[in-house]
């Protein structure tokens, strides 16, 4: 369970925040929110797809870091077993949320139920009242993520503009002849995007897009990544995964 | 004598006059010019404000957004039919969910579901998911699903007026329908009776190779140019009245019922539809069996008031169909065609399936619409056939003590075709083969739940050998409960629902 508050200096005092040491708090997050200039990297590890919000519809980024839900396969006791970690994950036990003294404006706001927030170990976030040299790092770090945020949502606008998402299905089949279908799945839709008009290209190019969209296709064979790992450590195993396209009949109306 | 199809004129601008409009346009657009002509002084009646689920791929078929559509027609979710006091008028009450039974046409449960659990679950309890939706004021789906995507099955209940609005505007501007404000004056006919053109006031005569009636019950085309006949079930039901009112709800933040509430009175029964703003209202009732003003009693205490308001609606109508649909050039769609009282909405399901027949079927040129006419006949005689028999079987099956349901109940206003189905299903459960005409309007599902809903009991124990498969059944059950834990946590309140749609929208994808 999270508990996420508005950072309070005279409420959190006291407060220090220990340093990240094997990620355990995304060891049950089978899916991580990723921003847009995160694609490259998180890419060469997981599948790279959207996904929608459940109580908005709204579509977001995410990194597949397992096929079932509960299960992060990247995460071991001893080691993360990717060579890249979500921002998201790295931001623990600190997110972004409303301010409430500034409309439209975000502000820093503490998991107070996390494991890395402590009164006795760890780095202090405060001295006198004052904003600790830790708390600042993370305070810049928060605005580069909010600027990677503003970009995101550019990049998704942009997509659904030029229907660039089309909805997929994962099938899993299990050993024991059990199917599960994972559901809600968008990644790029090839066919519009070979027939984007240049002036479009250009768009998307000018803002460093192509590389993002490529990275989301290029990043679905880390299913299979997914699956190698997945037979490794869990008892039931998986037989294979097909992809579907779930608006295949489209063309026919 | 052969000329091709260029141009196609309707005569009537309500919901089945734009529905038709619309999906013919949607098709052939580009050889057909689609003229509607609406009469300037003639108000629609604004036929039924429930659909089945069908209306969603009409809508889309003709290119509305669903969002939009939700928005503009003050549109909500219907999920069921829910039939109250229909048995024997001590608060009973039974459900026809939109969502199959489950495992249906695959394992039939309801041997089983007689047999070990009638006792403690209703049927729809049982089999489906849908009820506990109802009952829990869920919506059929969340704000994540796109546009007309479905968790669990769904139609809608809608502003017929907003509408009417809606469907013009988009058959109009997007379409290119030709509309013709415009009152007719005479009809042109050949020699052979087929028609030539129609006579307007002010924009002169307008012809077309096929003409389209959607005048309403007047049927000015289909029954009074070309004298089709009015095939009355006067004998069957015995309906003919309705007194319809709006009424706000309690509060702003008021759950909103995702289905129609049905409940029978003394001489026949009230609807009750929820939309978004408002609430629709109204009493079915028989003039033989009830007085203006007992109705009026009647409805009053309905809504727990002691006066109904001055807005109150009455309308009169003949349940009934024409002999044929479509004769020479001409084809009716809506209640120049027919009408019947509107239980279980097929009003509307049935100028969605004219209008989509239609629109599938034009011919090129008028040579062979002779046999898309015949052909056209039977599968709307089997419709109608189909509905008649299902809307009588919520008639046949209760045990309410006044005149106008032991006279509902009696042979002589059965159909033989319902007579023999009833029959039948003394030793066994309506099975897809009862029904095997793709074109029947109800499917075997909807008579199992208004058959094992309202109490009908079947002898199982004379083929008994053909239910041993408890264990599998059991399963069945236990399946459609999970279902059930899964969809409570992921399923909006209806009304939440509704809210986001106005403030989000669904997404296209």
């Amino acid at each position: 369970m999270t508990n996420y508050v508005l950072l309070d200096p005279s409420k959190h005092q006291k407060l220090n925040v220990l340093p990240h040491s094997n990620f355990s708090q995304s060891a049950k997050q089978h899916l991580a929110a990723v921003s847009v200039n995160e694609f490259a990297n998180a890419s060469t590890n997981f599948p790279v797809v959207y996904m929608k919000d459940a109580k908005v519809g709204k579509m977001r980024a995410i990194s597949m870091l397992g096929l079932q839900q509960g299960i992060n396969l990247f995460f071991s006791e001893k080691e993360w077993l990717a060579t890249y970690v979500p921002a998201t994950i790295l931001r623990t036990p600190f997110e972004l949320g409303p301010d409430p003294t500034a409309d439209k404006t975000l502000t820093l706001y503490i998991d107070e139920a996390s494991d890395y927030v402590s009164e006795t170990d760890g780095e202090a976030l405060f001295e006198q009242q004052e904003p600790s040299q830790f708390l600042q790092s993370i305070q810049q770090n928060m605005a580069g993520y909010y600027q990677s945020e503003m970009q995101s949502h550019q990049f998704t606008e942009l997509l659904l503009k030029h229907n660039l998402l089309v909805e997929i299905e994962l099938v899993l089949q299990f050993e024991d002849q059990e199917k599960n279908k994972l559901k809600g799945l968008y990644t790029i839709n090839e066919a519009v995007l070979k027939a984007l008009s240049k002036d479009v290209i250009f768009e998307l190019h000018q803002q460093n897009f192509l590389m993002p969209i490529q990275a989301m296709l290029a990043s679905l064979s880390q299913v299979n990544r997914l699956m190698t790992m997945h037979n490794k450590s869990q008892q039931r195993k998986i037989v294979g995964i097909k992809m579907r396209n779930t608006q295949a009949d489209d063309e026919f109306s | 004598m052969s000329s091709n199809i260029k141009n196609i004129i309707i005569l009537g601008g309500g919901t089945a006059g734009w529905i038709t409009a619309g999906l013919i346009a949607k098709k052939h657009n580009s050889a057909v010019k689609v003229t509607l002509i609406e009469s300037p002084d003639i108000a629609t009646v604004g036929v039924g404000e429930g659909t089945w689920p069908t209306m969603r791929q009409t809508l889309a078929k003709l290119g509305i957004s669903e969002t939009t559509f939700i928005n503009r027609c003050s549109a909500t979710f219907k999920q069921a039919s829910k039939f109250v006091n229909w048995i024997t008028a001590s608060n009973d009450v039974y459900y026809h969910p939109f969502t199959e039974p489950q495992a249906f046409n695959k394992f039939d449960l309801t041997p089983y579901w007689q047999k070990s659990l009638s006792t403690e679950q209703s049927f729809a309890q049982a089999v489906t998911f849908q009820q506990y939706l109802c009952e829990q004021g869920l919506a059929p789906k969340s704000i994540a699903n796109k546009e007309y995507e479905v968790v669990a099955n769904y139609g809608y209940h809608l502003d017929a007026a907003e509408f009417i609005n809606l469907l013009r505007e988009h058959c109009c501007e997007q379409l290119q329908v030709n509309h013709v404000k415009d009152t007719v004056q005479d009809v042109k006919q050949a020699d052979n009776g087929d028609i030539l053109s129609l006579v307007t006031k002010q924009h002169g005569e307008l012809s077309a190779e096929l003409f389209i009636d959607c005048s309403g019950m007047k049927s000015i085309l289909l029954g009074e140019t070309l004298k089709t006949p009015f095939i009355s079930c006067e004998h069957t039901f015995f309906a003919d009245t309705a007194l319809a009112v709006q009424v706000d709800y309690d509060s702003n933040d008021a759950p909103i019922a995702s289905q129609t509430i049905s409940t029978a009175q003394e001489a026949g029964w009230v609807w009750d539809i929820g939309l978004q703003k408002r609430r629709g209202v109204g009493y079915v009732y028989s003039s033989k069996h009830s007085s203006e003003t007992q109705a009026r009693a009647v409805l009053a205490k309905y809504l727990g008031i002691s006066k109904l308001p001055e807005t109150t609606r009455k309308i009169s109508f003949k349940p009934g169909h024409r002999a044929v649909f479509w004769k020479n050039n001409c084809v009716a769609v809506g209640l120049s065609a027919g009408f019947l009282e509107p239980l279980e909405a097929s009003a509307l399901m049935l100028i969605e399936t004219s209008a989509n027949y239609i629109a599938d079927q034009l011919t090129p040129n008028t040579n062979n619409l002779a046999i898309v006419a015949k052909r056209f006949n039977t599968m709307m005689h089997t419709k109608w056939r189909g509905v008649i028999d299902f809307l009588k079987l919520h008639y046949v099956l209760g045990e309410r003590s006044e005149p106008f349901w032991q006279d509902n109940r009696s042979d002589s206003s059965t159909p033989q075709s319902l007579q023999e189905l009833l029959a039948i299903w003394q030793h066994r459960s309506p099975s897809e083969f009862d029904f095997t005409d793709n074109t029947e309007a109800f499917t075997a599902a909807s008579y199992q739940y208004i058959l094992y809903g309202a109490g009908f009991k079947t002898d199982f124990n004379a083929m008994d050998y053909l239910h041993q498969k408890d264990r599998v059944a059991q399963r069945q059950f236990a399946l459609n409960q999970k279902r059930i834990e899964q969809l409570k946590f992921t399923l909006p309140l209806h009304r939440a629902l509704i809210e986001k749609v106005e403030s989000i929208g669904f997404s296209k994808i």
